[in-house]
């Protein structure tokens, strides 16, 4: 048994906006991964570089859901009430340039994230910063990548009107 | 607001082929994959429709898988032939222990746990250990829940690859 300790930044992002809207403008910058088009394209004989523009084309910022979980249908019979939705949400072109060096990133992304209605009713974004996570491996080729992820957090969330961190370029 | 915390990950070598790890781990994880769970839980209406329905989707182990990427196949067209699976998986009754404490754990659970081919063919279990992913929630109740989480989860993935703690 290897058992490797690694720090991890989880971030918890204020939202300007209700809850409803917060996950309306989410799902629009970040559409569902089309598993039967992306299947179709497959067996139409298509190849990496087409799975590729197939993600520029469809991914706005760069991100797609992968699975999602309502919450609240979980919790309402013990009286709970809080809106609440989990999400995995990547990019399978990213991941590839990880995956590359080290297939341990696949337990890592897609990434979680969490947006809910706290109980004072403000909106939260809440994620485990990407290059935090995949710098467990010790790999700089992944960190890298895991740096250019944090980036395109910080443009998401300034897209769904968060006040976004901001962290060094990537290089 | 950013918070700091360790977690720790497990990984299990395994002398087994990983044909035969990942059998193990679908015959004893039930298959509920492709929204069976998500969208049966829309519908109930009571604890015990709930509790039904969890329980019709467990395997042999207490737990299901609601989300499968099976990377070494996708991962084939660019020409990058490896084995390595990766499943999001749970109990949603014990989930209910821990999210009952702090809504923040829906960031962590379902789990995930990683099975892949190392490059000296050896299979590898990684998965990070729900009790390290959930201190940083700093709830007593929420700890002792995910210790017990901890226990279930290394002695499954210890049978599982014959590489005990």
């Amino acid at each position: 048994l290897n058992v490797n300790d690694h720090l991890v930044h989880r971030l918890d992002i204020g939202v300007n906006a209700g809850y409803e809207a917060l996950q309306r403008n989410f799902e629009l910058a970040v559409p569902a991964f089309d598993r039967e088009r992306h299947a179709q394209l497959i067996r139409d004989g298509g190849n990496w570089d087409d799975v590729v523009a197939d993600v520029k084309a469809t991914a706005p910022h760069d991100f797609l859901i992968y699975w999602k979980l309502d919450i609240p249908p979980l919790l309402r019979t013990a009286g709970h009430a809080t809106r609440c939705c989990e999400y995995l949400m990547g990019n399978h072109v990213i991941a590839e340039t990880m995956f590359r060096h080290d297939p341990r990133v696949t337990l890592y992304v897609p990434l979680r994230v969490l947006l809910l209605e706290d109980p004072a009713g403000a909106t939260r974004f809440l994620m485990d910063q990407p290059s935090t996570v995949v710098a467990s491996l010790g790999d700089d080729r992944i960190t890298a990548v895991g740096r250019d992820l944090d980036q395109k957090v910080s443009a998401l969330l300034t897209f769904l009107g968060a006040e976004a961190p901001v962290w060094p370029p990537a290089q | 607001m950013k918070t700091n915390y360790t977690v720790a990950r497990y990984e299990h070598v395994s002398k087994k082929s990983f044909e035969d790890v990942i059998a193990a781990f679908e015959a004893a994880v039930g298959n509920a994959d492709d929204g069976k769970f998500t969208n049966g839980m829309n519908a109930v209406q009571n604890a015990s429709d709930w509790e039904s329905l969890a329980k019709s989707l467990f395997g042999p182990s207490g737990f299901m898988h609601v989300l499968t990427f099976d990377h070494g196949h996708w991962l084939s067209l660019y020409g990058t032939p490896k084995k390595a699976k990766q499943y999001t998986y749970g109990n949603p009754l014990i989930a209910h222990t821990l999210i009952e404490h702090d809504i923040r754990v829906g960031l962590h659970v379902p789990l995930k746990v990683l099975f892949f081919e190392n490059p000296d063919g050896d299979v590898v279990m990684a998965y990070d250990l729900p009790s390290t992913l959930m201190r940083q929630f700093q709830n007593k109740e929420l700890d002792a829940a995910c210790a017990k989480l901890d226990d279930k989860l290394i002695a499954f993935a210890s049978e599982l690859t014959g590489a005990p703690v």
